[in-house]
Protein backbone atom coordinates (compact mmCIF):
# COMPACT_ATOMS: atom_id res chain seq x y z
CA UNK A 1 0.00 0.00 0.00
CA UNK A 2 1.66 3.08 -1.17
CA UNK A 3 1.51 6.08 1.03
CA UNK A 4 4.14 8.05 -1.00
CA UNK A 5 4.84 11.19 0.74
CA UNK A 6 2.55 10.56 3.59
CA UNK A 7 4.14 11.76 7.07
CA UNK A 8 3.39 8.48 8.79
CA UNK A 9 4.06 10.63 12.40
CA UNK A 10 0.90 12.76 11.35
CA UNK A 11 -0.60 9.36 10.74
CA UNK A 12 -0.39 6.97 13.11
CA UNK A 13 -3.36 6.88 15.71
CA UNK A 14 -2.63 7.46 19.31
CA UNK A 15 -2.33 3.89 21.27
CA UNK A 16 -0.20 1.45 20.62
CA UNK A 17 -2.48 -1.17 19.34
CA UNK A 18 -3.63 1.24 16.82
CA UNK A 19 -0.48 2.23 15.76
CA UNK A 20 0.19 -1.76 15.07
CA UNK A 21 -3.21 -2.14 12.99
CA UNK A 22 -2.30 0.23 10.88
CA UNK A 23 1.55 -1.04 10.60
CA UNK A 24 0.11 -4.37 9.87
CA UNK A 25 -2.52 -3.36 6.91
CA UNK A 26 0.00 -0.69 5.53
CA UNK A 27 2.18 -3.99 5.27
CA UNK A 28 -0.57 -6.53 4.28
CA UNK A 29 -0.54 -6.43 0.81
CA UNK A 30 3.52 -5.75 -0.43
CA UNK A 31 3.05 -2.69 -1.92
CA UNK A 32 4.52 -0.14 0.62
CA UNK A 33 7.00 2.07 -0.36
CA UNK A 34 10.78 2.31 0.69
CA UNK A 35 10.06 5.21 3.13
CA UNK A 36 7.07 3.23 4.34
CA UNK A 37 9.61 0.43 5.63
CA UNK A 38 11.75 2.83 7.39
CA UNK A 39 9.48 4.26 9.08
CA UNK A 40 8.00 1.07 10.36
CA UNK A 41 11.51 -0.30 11.70
CA UNK A 42 11.91 3.24 13.38
CA UNK A 43 8.94 2.68 15.21
CA UNK A 44 9.49 -1.45 15.98
CA UNK A 45 12.62 -0.03 17.20
CA UNK A 46 11.65 2.55 19.82
CA UNK A 47 9.63 0.62 22.26
CA UNK A 48 9.53 -3.29 22.58
CA UNK A 49 5.88 -3.23 23.70
CA UNK A 50 5.34 -1.92 19.45
CA UNK A 51 6.73 -5.50 18.39
CA UNK A 52 4.45 -7.29 21.18
CA UNK A 53 1.27 -5.21 19.91
CA UNK A 54 1.81 -5.86 16.37
CA UNK A 55 2.68 -9.57 16.86
CA UNK A 56 -0.75 -9.62 18.67
CA UNK A 57 -2.18 -8.43 15.07
CA UNK A 58 -0.39 -11.16 13.12
CA UNK A 59 -1.71 -13.72 15.41
CA UNK A 60 -5.52 -12.82 14.95
CA UNK A 61 -4.66 -13.01 11.07
CA UNK A 62 -3.54 -15.80 11.42
CA UNK A 63 -5.93 -17.22 13.54
CA UNK A 64 -8.62 -16.11 10.89
CA UNK A 65 -7.17 -18.15 7.99
CA UNK A 66 -8.90 -21.42 9.00
CA UNK A 67 -12.18 -19.67 9.33
CA UNK A 68 -15.14 -20.05 7.49
CA UNK A 69 -15.96 -16.51 6.36
CA UNK A 70 -18.21 -18.31 3.73
CA UNK A 71 -21.44 -17.84 5.63
CA UNK A 72 -24.27 -15.98 4.23
CA UNK A 73 -22.01 -13.94 2.34
CA UNK A 74 -21.77 -14.22 -1.82
CA UNK A 75 -17.86 -13.18 -1.63
CA UNK A 76 -16.69 -15.92 0.68
CA UNK A 77 -18.96 -18.44 -1.25
CA UNK A 78 -17.09 -17.24 -4.57
CA UNK A 79 -13.60 -17.58 -3.04
CA UNK A 80 -14.40 -21.27 -1.85
CA UNK A 81 -14.95 -21.67 -5.65
CA UNK A 82 -11.74 -19.93 -7.12
CA UNK A 83 -10.16 -22.45 -4.39
CA UNK A 84 -11.62 -25.27 -6.30
CA UNK A 85 -10.34 -24.09 -9.21
CA UNK A 86 -7.26 -23.37 -8.20
CA UNK A 87 -6.47 -26.82 -6.49
CA UNK A 88 -8.12 -28.50 -9.99
CA UNK A 89 -5.26 -26.80 -11.95
CA UNK A 90 -2.54 -27.91 -9.56
CA UNK A 91 -3.50 -30.97 -9.96
CA UNK A 92 -3.97 -31.64 -13.28
CA UNK A 93 -0.35 -30.71 -13.51
CA UNK A 94 1.18 -33.79 -11.67
CA UNK A 95 3.00 -36.45 -12.69
CA UNK A 96 1.00 -39.04 -11.28
CA UNK A 97 -2.35 -39.66 -8.76
CA UNK A 98 -1.20 -40.01 -5.29
CA UNK A 99 -3.67 -42.45 -4.46
CA UNK A 100 -2.41 -44.87 -7.73
CA UNK A 101 -5.43 -46.71 -8.41
CA UNK A 102 -4.33 -48.92 -10.75
CA UNK A 103 -0.71 -50.08 -8.16
CA UNK A 104 -1.04 -53.78 -8.37
CA UNK A 105 0.35 -54.31 -5.18
CA UNK A 106 -0.35 -52.10 -1.65
CA UNK A 107 0.18 -52.01 1.89
CA UNK A 108 -2.23 -50.28 4.61
CA UNK A 109 -1.15 -48.23 7.34
CA UNK A 110 0.84 -50.78 10.09
CA UNK A 111 0.32 -53.59 8.03
CA UNK A 112 3.95 -55.96 6.59
CA UNK A 113 3.37 -58.38 3.51
CA UNK A 114 5.19 -60.46 1.61
CA UNK A 115 4.38 -61.17 -2.50
CA UNK A 116 6.43 -62.96 -4.72
CA UNK A 117 6.69 -61.07 -7.94
CA UNK A 118 7.35 -61.82 -11.48
CA UNK A 119 10.88 -63.20 -12.50
CA UNK A 120 11.77 -65.00 -9.17
CA UNK A 121 11.82 -61.52 -7.17
CA UNK A 122 10.35 -61.94 -3.48
CA UNK A 123 9.47 -58.70 -1.94
CA UNK A 124 8.63 -57.37 1.48
CA UNK A 125 6.10 -54.16 1.56
CA UNK A 126 6.34 -52.16 4.95
CA UNK A 127 3.78 -49.88 6.11
CA UNK A 128 1.46 -47.87 4.02
CA UNK A 129 3.35 -48.66 0.63
CA UNK A 130 2.01 -48.75 -3.40
CA UNK A 131 4.01 -50.47 -5.96
CA UNK A 132 3.43 -51.34 -9.66
CA UNK A 133 4.61 -53.82 -12.22
CA UNK A 134 7.19 -52.36 -14.57
CA UNK A 135 8.69 -53.57 -17.73
CA UNK A 136 11.88 -51.79 -19.49
CA UNK A 137 13.36 -53.02 -22.64
CA UNK A 138 11.78 -56.72 -21.93
CA UNK A 139 12.98 -56.65 -18.27
CA UNK A 140 10.58 -57.07 -15.67
CA UNK A 141 10.66 -54.45 -12.78
CA UNK A 142 8.69 -52.66 -10.04
CA UNK A 143 7.76 -49.15 -9.52
CA UNK A 144 7.46 -47.89 -5.77
CA UNK A 145 5.01 -45.17 -5.61
CA UNK A 146 5.33 -44.68 -2.18
CA UNK A 147 6.72 -46.32 0.90
CA UNK A 148 9.49 -48.89 1.31
CA UNK A 149 10.09 -52.35 0.56
CA UNK A 150 12.98 -54.84 0.64
CA UNK A 151 13.91 -57.33 -2.17
CA UNK A 152 15.26 -60.35 -2.72
CA UNK A 153 15.87 -61.08 -6.36
CA UNK A 154 17.91 -64.58 -6.01
CA UNK A 155 17.16 -65.75 -9.36
CA UNK A 156 20.42 -64.74 -11.35
CA UNK A 157 20.89 -64.45 -14.77
CA UNK A 158 18.14 -61.94 -15.52
CA UNK A 159 18.08 -58.32 -14.22
CA UNK A 160 15.47 -56.61 -12.22
CA UNK A 161 15.05 -53.39 -10.95
CA UNK A 162 13.22 -50.38 -9.19
CA UNK A 163 12.37 -47.38 -10.27
CA UNK A 164 10.99 -44.62 -8.01
CA UNK A 165 10.40 -40.84 -8.45
CA UNK A 166 12.97 -40.42 -11.23
CA UNK A 167 15.84 -42.94 -11.04
CA UNK A 168 15.64 -46.87 -10.77
CA UNK A 169 17.83 -49.45 -8.80
CA UNK A 170 19.21 -52.21 -10.97
CA UNK A 171 19.82 -55.44 -9.66
CA UNK A 172 21.79 -58.46 -11.18
CA UNK A 173 20.95 -60.87 -8.40
CA UNK A 174 21.08 -59.90 -4.46
CA UNK A 175 19.18 -58.16 -2.13
CA UNK A 176 17.85 -54.34 -1.99
CA UNK A 177 15.61 -51.89 0.18
CA UNK A 178 14.58 -49.42 -1.54
CA UNK A 179 12.15 -46.20 0.53
CA UNK A 180 11.00 -43.75 -1.54
CA UNK A 181 9.21 -40.95 1.23
CA UNK A 182 8.62 -37.58 1.05
CA UNK A 183 10.17 -37.10 -2.64
CA UNK A 184 13.31 -38.32 -1.80
CA UNK A 185 14.69 -42.25 -2.81
CA UNK A 186 17.17 -43.99 -0.54
CA UNK A 187 18.67 -47.48 -1.72
CA UNK A 188 20.18 -49.72 0.36
CA UNK A 189 22.28 -52.62 -1.21
CA UNK A 190 22.30 -55.59 1.50
CA UNK A 191 24.03 -58.37 -0.40
CA UNK A 192 25.41 -57.97 -4.16
CA UNK A 193 26.45 -54.08 -5.95
CA UNK A 194 23.58 -52.35 -7.43
CA UNK A 195 23.84 -50.00 -10.04
CA UNK A 196 21.59 -46.76 -9.65
CA UNK A 197 20.48 -44.66 -12.49
CA UNK A 198 19.11 -41.05 -12.37
CA UNK A 199 18.67 -38.09 -14.90
CA UNK A 200 21.60 -39.99 -17.04
CA UNK A 201 23.84 -40.56 -14.35
CA UNK A 202 24.75 -43.90 -12.82
CA UNK A 203 26.42 -45.08 -9.77
CA UNK A 204 27.54 -47.82 -8.39
CA UNK A 205 26.74 -48.82 -4.69
CA UNK A 206 28.21 -51.78 -3.15
CA UNK A 207 27.00 -54.24 -0.58
CA UNK A 208 26.71 -52.66 2.63
CA UNK A 209 25.85 -49.36 1.03
CA UNK A 210 23.35 -46.90 0.63
CA UNK A 211 23.06 -43.99 -1.20
CA UNK A 212 20.00 -41.25 -1.94
CA UNK A 213 18.84 -39.36 -4.63
CA UNK A 214 16.05 -36.21 -4.72
CA UNK A 215 15.05 -34.97 -8.41
CA UNK A 216 17.67 -35.96 -10.56
CA UNK A 217 20.75 -35.05 -7.95
CA UNK A 218 22.02 -38.22 -6.60
CA UNK A 219 24.30 -38.68 -3.42
CA UNK A 220 27.70 -40.40 -2.65
CA UNK A 221 27.33 -44.14 -1.51
CA UNK A 222 27.75 -44.51 2.38
CA UNK A 223 27.76 -47.23 4.65
CA UNK A 224 25.39 -48.20 6.67
CA UNK A 225 24.11 -50.18 9.59
CA UNK A 226 22.11 -53.07 8.13
CA UNK A 227 20.77 -54.59 11.57
CA UNK A 228 19.35 -51.08 12.11
CA UNK A 229 18.24 -50.12 8.59
CA UNK A 230 16.53 -53.40 7.83
CA UNK A 231 14.93 -53.98 11.59
CA UNK A 232 11.45 -52.82 10.38
CA UNK A 233 11.10 -56.61 8.47
CA UNK A 234 11.42 -58.08 12.09
CA UNK A 235 8.96 -55.48 12.83
CA UNK A 236 11.56 -53.20 15.38
CA UNK A 237 12.44 -49.64 14.33
CA UNK A 238 15.38 -49.15 15.48
CA UNK A 239 17.32 -45.56 16.27
CA UNK A 240 20.61 -44.89 17.46
CA UNK A 241 20.96 -41.14 18.26
CA UNK A 242 18.42 -40.45 15.87
CA UNK A 243 16.91 -36.85 15.95
CA UNK A 244 13.37 -37.06 17.26
CA UNK A 245 12.09 -35.30 14.55
CA UNK A 246 13.41 -38.26 12.29
CA UNK A 247 11.96 -40.73 15.08
CA UNK A 248 8.69 -39.66 14.96
CA UNK A 249 8.80 -39.16 10.58
CA UNK A 250 9.75 -42.83 11.04
CA UNK A 251 7.33 -43.67 13.39
CA UNK A 252 4.35 -41.98 11.44
CA UNK A 253 4.72 -44.27 8.59
CA UNK A 254 3.54 -47.21 10.85
CA UNK A 255 0.39 -45.68 12.31
CA UNK A 256 -2.29 -43.19 11.29
CA UNK A 257 -2.93 -39.44 12.24
CA UNK A 258 -0.13 -36.88 12.72
CA UNK A 259 2.56 -36.63 15.42
CA UNK A 260 3.59 -33.21 15.65
CA UNK A 261 6.71 -31.39 17.58
CA UNK A 262 7.30 -28.07 18.10
CA UNK A 263 10.26 -26.52 18.32
CA UNK A 264 13.52 -27.13 16.77
CA UNK A 265 15.55 -27.73 19.52
CA UNK A 266 13.18 -30.99 20.16
CA UNK A 267 13.15 -31.69 17.35
CA UNK A 268 17.01 -31.90 16.60
CA UNK A 269 17.23 -33.94 20.50
CA UNK A 270 18.87 -37.45 20.23
CA UNK A 271 17.44 -40.03 20.95
CA UNK A 272 18.36 -43.88 21.22
CA UNK A 273 15.34 -46.56 20.93
CA UNK A 274 14.34 -49.54 19.43
CA UNK A 275 10.50 -50.03 19.11
CA UNK A 276 8.43 -52.78 18.79
CA UNK A 277 6.00 -52.59 15.75
CA UNK A 278 3.33 -54.05 17.27
CA UNK A 279 2.89 -51.97 20.04
CA UNK A 280 4.04 -48.70 18.71
CA UNK A 281 1.14 -46.66 19.91
CA UNK A 282 2.27 -47.28 23.07
CA UNK A 283 5.90 -45.99 22.58
CA UNK A 284 4.76 -42.13 22.50
CA UNK A 285 4.04 -42.38 26.23
CA UNK A 286 7.51 -43.83 27.22
CA UNK A 287 8.84 -41.05 24.99
CA UNK A 288 7.38 -38.68 27.31
CA UNK A 289 8.86 -40.16 30.58
CA UNK A 290 12.55 -40.93 29.11
CA UNK A 291 13.12 -37.47 27.51
CA UNK A 292 10.28 -35.33 29.73
CA UNK A 293 8.52 -34.42 27.17
CA UNK A 294 4.49 -33.62 27.27
CA UNK A 295 2.62 -35.61 24.88
CA UNK A 296 -0.95 -34.19 24.28
CA UNK A 297 -3.14 -37.08 22.09
CA UNK A 298 -5.66 -34.17 21.15
CA UNK A 299 -8.13 -36.75 18.87
CA UNK A 300 -7.04 -39.80 17.49
CA UNK A 301 -5.59 -38.37 14.31
CA UNK A 302 -3.18 -35.22 15.76
CA UNK A 303 -0.30 -36.29 18.87
CA UNK A 304 1.14 -32.71 19.87
CA UNK A 305 4.86 -32.98 21.69
CA UNK A 306 6.66 -30.20 23.15
CA UNK A 307 8.97 -29.45 25.51
CA UNK A 308 8.01 -30.06 29.22
CA UNK B 1 -20.07 -28.27 13.99
CA UNK B 2 -19.58 -29.43 10.33
CA UNK B 3 -17.98 -32.95 10.48
CA UNK B 4 -15.12 -34.00 8.40
CA UNK B 5 -13.33 -36.95 8.58
CA UNK B 6 -9.37 -35.74 9.69
CA UNK B 7 -8.33 -39.65 8.86
CA UNK B 8 -9.08 -39.66 5.27
CA UNK B 9 -8.41 -36.00 4.95
CA UNK B 10 -4.87 -36.69 6.34
CA UNK B 11 -4.49 -39.95 4.05
CA UNK B 12 -6.12 -38.25 1.03
CA UNK B 13 -4.61 -34.67 0.49
CA UNK B 14 -1.05 -34.66 2.78
CA UNK B 15 0.86 -35.61 -0.63
CA UNK B 16 -0.81 -33.41 -2.56
CA UNK B 17 -0.60 -29.98 -0.17
CA UNK B 18 3.14 -31.52 -0.03
CA UNK B 19 3.51 -31.19 -3.33
CA UNK B 20 1.47 -27.70 -3.84
CA UNK B 21 3.34 -25.91 -1.11
CA UNK B 22 6.77 -27.19 -2.05
CA UNK B 23 6.02 -25.59 -5.74
CA UNK B 24 6.20 -22.40 -3.26
CA UNK B 25 10.03 -22.26 -3.57
CA UNK B 26 9.57 -23.22 0.27
CA UNK B 27 12.28 -25.90 2.26
CA UNK B 28 10.90 -29.15 2.38
CA UNK B 29 10.91 -28.31 6.23
CA UNK B 30 9.09 -25.71 5.81
CA UNK B 31 6.60 -26.72 3.85
CA UNK B 32 6.48 -29.93 5.58
CA UNK B 33 5.44 -27.21 8.95
CA UNK B 34 3.13 -25.39 6.88
CA UNK B 35 1.18 -28.59 5.81
CA UNK B 36 1.38 -29.44 9.56
CA UNK B 37 -0.35 -26.18 10.69
CA UNK B 38 -2.62 -26.86 7.86
CA UNK B 39 -4.35 -29.92 9.04
CA UNK B 40 -3.44 -28.43 12.61
CA UNK B 41 -6.33 -25.92 11.81
CA UNK B 42 -8.42 -28.09 10.61
CA UNK B 43 -8.93 -30.27 14.22
CA UNK B 44 -8.93 -26.66 16.32
CA UNK B 45 -11.74 -25.01 13.72
CA UNK B 46 -15.03 -24.63 15.42
CA UNK B 47 -17.40 -24.08 11.67
CA UNK B 48 -15.58 -25.87 9.43
CA UNK B 49 -17.30 -25.07 6.00
CA UNK B 50 -19.22 -28.11 4.11
CA UNK B 51 -17.37 -31.05 3.44
CA UNK B 52 -18.04 -30.69 -0.03
CA UNK B 53 -15.49 -27.67 0.11
CA UNK B 54 -12.72 -29.43 2.04
CA UNK B 55 -10.25 -29.70 -0.84
CA UNK B 56 -10.56 -26.00 -1.60
CA UNK B 57 -10.39 -25.63 2.51
CA UNK B 58 -7.00 -27.29 2.66
CA UNK B 59 -5.61 -25.59 0.02
CA UNK B 60 -6.79 -21.79 0.36
CA UNK B 61 -5.66 -22.67 4.09
CA UNK B 62 -2.30 -23.70 3.09
CA UNK B 63 -1.94 -21.28 0.31
CA UNK B 64 -2.52 -18.85 3.32
CA UNK B 65 -0.30 -19.87 5.70
CA UNK B 66 2.32 -19.82 2.62
CA UNK B 67 1.38 -16.15 1.74
CA UNK B 68 1.90 -14.89 5.41
CA UNK B 69 5.07 -16.93 5.93
CA UNK B 70 6.45 -14.58 2.91
CA UNK B 71 5.18 -11.99 4.27
CA UNK B 72 6.71 -11.46 7.72
CA UNK B 73 10.01 -12.86 6.12
CA UNK B 74 9.68 -9.92 4.05
CA UNK B 75 8.85 -7.32 6.82
CA UNK B 76 11.56 -8.89 9.06
CA UNK B 77 14.22 -7.19 6.52
CA UNK B 78 13.21 -4.12 7.24
CA UNK B 79 13.77 -4.23 10.91
CA UNK B 80 17.72 -3.11 11.88
CA UNK B 81 17.92 -5.61 14.59
CA UNK B 82 16.79 -9.28 13.70
CA UNK B 83 17.05 -10.58 16.58
CA UNK B 84 14.41 -8.51 18.03
CA UNK B 85 12.41 -9.16 15.21
CA UNK B 86 12.94 -12.88 15.65
CA UNK B 87 10.58 -12.75 18.54
CA UNK B 88 7.32 -12.88 16.37
CA UNK B 89 8.51 -14.86 13.25
CA UNK B 90 6.79 -18.50 13.77
CA UNK B 91 9.71 -20.20 12.49
CA UNK B 92 8.13 -23.37 14.33
CA UNK B 93 5.93 -25.91 13.36
CA UNK B 94 2.61 -25.36 13.64
CA UNK B 95 2.98 -21.93 14.92
CA UNK B 96 2.51 -21.84 18.63
CA UNK B 97 0.72 -19.04 18.40
CA UNK B 98 -1.94 -21.02 16.60
CA UNK B 99 -1.36 -23.82 18.78
CA UNK B 100 -2.64 -21.49 21.57
CA UNK B 101 -5.97 -21.46 19.91
CA UNK B 102 -8.76 -22.46 22.05
CA UNK B 103 -11.79 -23.54 20.13
CA UNK B 104 -13.46 -21.02 22.66
CA UNK B 105 -10.99 -18.47 21.29
CA UNK B 106 -11.47 -19.43 17.56
CA UNK B 107 -15.74 -18.91 17.81
CA UNK B 108 -14.99 -15.43 19.16
CA UNK B 109 -12.95 -14.72 16.82
CA UNK B 110 -15.63 -16.23 14.13
CA UNK B 111 -18.07 -14.64 16.22
CA UNK B 112 -16.54 -10.86 15.86
CA UNK B 113 -15.69 -11.32 11.96
CA UNK B 114 -19.01 -12.22 11.53
CA UNK B 115 -20.11 -8.98 12.96
CA UNK B 116 -18.60 -7.04 11.35
CA UNK B 117 -20.53 -4.37 8.93
CA UNK B 118 -20.54 -6.14 5.48
CA UNK B 119 -18.90 -3.33 3.97
CA UNK B 120 -15.56 -3.96 6.51
CA UNK B 121 -16.27 -7.49 6.31
CA UNK B 122 -16.02 -8.08 2.33
CA UNK B 123 -12.72 -5.94 2.17
CA UNK B 124 -11.33 -8.16 5.30
CA UNK B 125 -12.59 -11.07 3.48
CA UNK B 126 -11.20 -10.13 -0.28
CA UNK B 127 -7.82 -9.57 1.41
CA UNK B 128 -7.76 -12.66 3.86
CA UNK B 129 -9.29 -15.33 1.24
CA UNK B 130 -8.46 -14.13 -1.92
CA UNK B 131 -5.42 -12.36 -1.14
CA UNK B 132 -6.05 -9.45 -2.84
CA UNK B 133 -4.45 -5.98 -2.91
CA UNK B 134 -6.21 -2.75 -2.11
CA UNK B 135 -5.81 -1.74 -5.81
CA UNK B 136 -7.55 -4.97 -6.41
CA UNK B 137 -10.45 -4.48 -3.57
CA UNK B 138 -10.94 -0.43 -4.31
CA UNK B 139 -11.25 -1.49 -8.58
CA UNK B 140 -13.62 -4.42 -7.41
CA UNK B 141 -15.64 -3.13 -4.93
CA UNK B 142 -15.70 0.63 -7.15
CA UNK B 143 -14.15 2.17 -4.22
CA UNK B 144 -11.03 4.27 -4.13
CA UNK B 145 -7.55 2.41 -2.45
CA UNK B 146 -6.99 4.09 0.02
CA UNK B 147 -10.40 3.68 1.51
CA UNK B 148 -9.78 0.22 0.89
CA UNK B 149 -7.02 0.80 2.97
CA UNK B 150 -9.24 2.74 6.23
CA UNK B 151 -11.76 -0.32 5.93
CA UNK B 152 -8.80 -2.99 6.38
CA UNK B 153 -7.95 -0.66 9.08
CA UNK B 154 -11.30 -0.58 10.91
CA UNK B 155 -12.00 -3.87 10.77
CA UNK B 156 -9.00 -4.85 12.29
CA UNK B 157 -9.85 -2.84 14.89
CA UNK B 158 -13.43 -3.78 16.12
CA UNK B 159 -12.15 -7.31 15.53
CA UNK B 160 -9.17 -6.62 17.89
CA UNK B 161 -11.90 -4.74 20.36
CA UNK B 162 -14.34 -7.73 20.24
CA UNK B 163 -11.47 -10.12 20.95
CA UNK B 164 -9.87 -7.90 23.76
CA UNK B 165 -13.43 -7.88 25.13
CA UNK B 166 -14.09 -11.54 24.99
CA UNK B 167 -10.84 -11.63 27.01
CA UNK B 168 -11.92 -9.34 29.77
CA UNK B 169 -15.11 -11.69 30.65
Amino acid sequence: MAMTGENHLANLPDTVSEQAIYWFALLLDGSETEEDRRAFARWVEADAAHLEAFGEIERLWSGSTSLNLSTGNKVGRRAFMTGTAAALVISAGWAFSPRHPFADIRTVTGERHSFSLPGGVEAELASDTVMSYVSRDGINGVELHSGEAWFNHSATGNAFFVAAAHGASWSWGGRLDVAAYDGGVTVIAEQNPLIVRVGGAQTQVAAGNAVRYRDVQIGRPYEVDLSAELAWRNGQLVFMGRPLGEVVRVLQRWQNGKIMIIGEELKSRPVTLVVDLERSKDVLPVLARVLSINVHRFTDYLTVIRAA
Amino acid sequence: MTHWDVNILFRTYRSRLLHFVQRRKLSWHMADDIVQDTFLRVVATPSLPDPQFAQSYLFRTAQNLVIDHFRRERILTFVQEPDKAFEFVADDAPSPEQIAWSRQELRHLQASLNALPKNLRTVFILARLEGKTYVEIGEQLGIPTQTAFSRMVRALKLVKEAMDKSEKN
